[in-house]
């Protein structure tokens, strides 16, 4: 998974992402969502727990991991 | 279209005195509208919006998905607009630990601890799973949640989920998206009676007379999406829920009258005429027996 040019992969929504080793769950979401904001109807699984949007920029990321970027959407 | 002028103002509602007095509460929150919505099967968010606020209501739900990077225009926005309390769900969750990570990110997404518990044996039927959703409710109850539990019409079930600690019990009408009323009142009824927590009845209506009928069988509120959001015209539908679920609120504290076999007359037989001296006219009505 951890590719000899520094980058990591790592699964978003599904989809793989190759994103620089050391990067953080704010980093990563940025990348595959420009301009999603933490809070504000926004939430992130890092391998099935919540990551509180106050520590998506401290929350590193390793090679393998599965996030799931979540927003409300219409429904029920 | 039909538009505005079709919309009766709400103080055409208001101002009858009784539907103004008569909140309800659930966990402590007061609510003025019995109407809670869902916000899923809506052509667009404009045409979500104007069926909000024909609804009146204050209180809707909303799902977690994958975040569509394409995706325009916030949800958000238009419920704020509205100015509504957003109540997210767990829709699509098969177990409890999945309605639990589910809640918690609903609880991170919405800053709210409030949730609508949905937990679904099979994507067919969409029935809740009794055992999942017990388990579930338990959970979220200890994981600090307000728990609205979406449940079946059982009664049995319903004072389970109040005894674990849910906030308000919400057993179906018919399955989810039917639109085919309710298919159980007598156990609807059952549940209303019995319960010490809001009964909410979710799922299954179709139109006006559905959601009146719940409240008529002595249910605190209505939760309902598609009847309005899919409906040709969503804003009229909206008004004419807000007035169904005030109707049948109003039919249930005024009390309805026994259903009899016979008929039973409203005009006095005392000092009825007599005409003519043949026929079956000549019997007094009241010696006919």
């Amino acid at each position: 998974m951890t590719a000899t040019d520094g980058q990591v992969e790592v699964l978003v929504n599904g989809e793989v992402l190759r994103v620089p080793a050391g990067s953080t769950v704010a980093d990563v979401v940025a990348g595959f969502a420009p301009g999603l904001e933490p809070g504000r109807g926004t939430a992130v699984a890092l391998a099935d727990e919540v990551v509180p949007a106050g520590s998506w920029g401290s929350t590193t990321v390793s090679a393998g991991d599965r996030l799931e970027v979540l927003q409300a959407v219409a429904g029920g | 279209m039909v538009t505005t002028q079709t919309v009766a103002e709400p103080a055409a509602v208001a101002g009858d005195g009784t539907a103004t007095a008569d909140p309800f509460t659930i966990a402590g929150r007061e609510f003025t509208s019995r109407l809670i919505t869902g916000t899923g099967g809506a052509a667009n968010h404009d045409v979500l919006e104007r069926a909000l606020r024909a609804s009146g209501t204050e209180l809707t739900t909303v799902a977690l998905r994958r975040v569509d990077p394409a995706a325009r225009g916030s949800l958000l926005d238009v419920l704020e607009r509205v100015g509504v309390q957003v109540l997210p769900n767990t829709a699509g969750c098969r177990t409890a630990r999945e309605a639990l990570l589910t809640a918690r990110l609903g609880r991170e997404a919405l800053g709210t601890d409030w949730v609508k518990l949905e937990v679904v044996a099979d994507e067919e039927t969409l029935l809740p799973d009794a055992v999942e959703l017990l388990d579930a409710a338990e959970l979220l109850v200890d994981d600090g949640f307000t728990v609205l539990a979406y449940t079946n019409d059982d009664p049995a079930l319903a004072l389970r989920l109040e005894r674990a600690g849910c906030a308000a019990v919400m057993p179906l009408g018919a399955p989810i998206g039917t639109g085919l009323g309710v298919l159980n009142p007598h156990n609807i009824a059952l549940i209303a009676e019995r319960a010490g927590v809001p009964v909410v009845l979710d799922a299954g209506i179709g139109t006006a007379s559905d959601a009146a009928l719940a409240m008529e069988l002595g249910c605190d509120a209505v939760l309902l999406a598609t009847a309005v959001t899919r409906a040709q015209d969503p804003e009229l539908m909206g008004t004419a829920m807000r007035h169904a679920v005030l109707a049948g609120r109003a039919a249930r504290r005024a009390g309805r009258i026994p259903q009899r076999a016979l008929a039973q007359a409203s005009s006095s037989w005392a000092g009825l005429a007599q005409f003519g001296s043949t026929g079956s006219g000549s019997t007094a009505p009241g010696e006919a027996r």
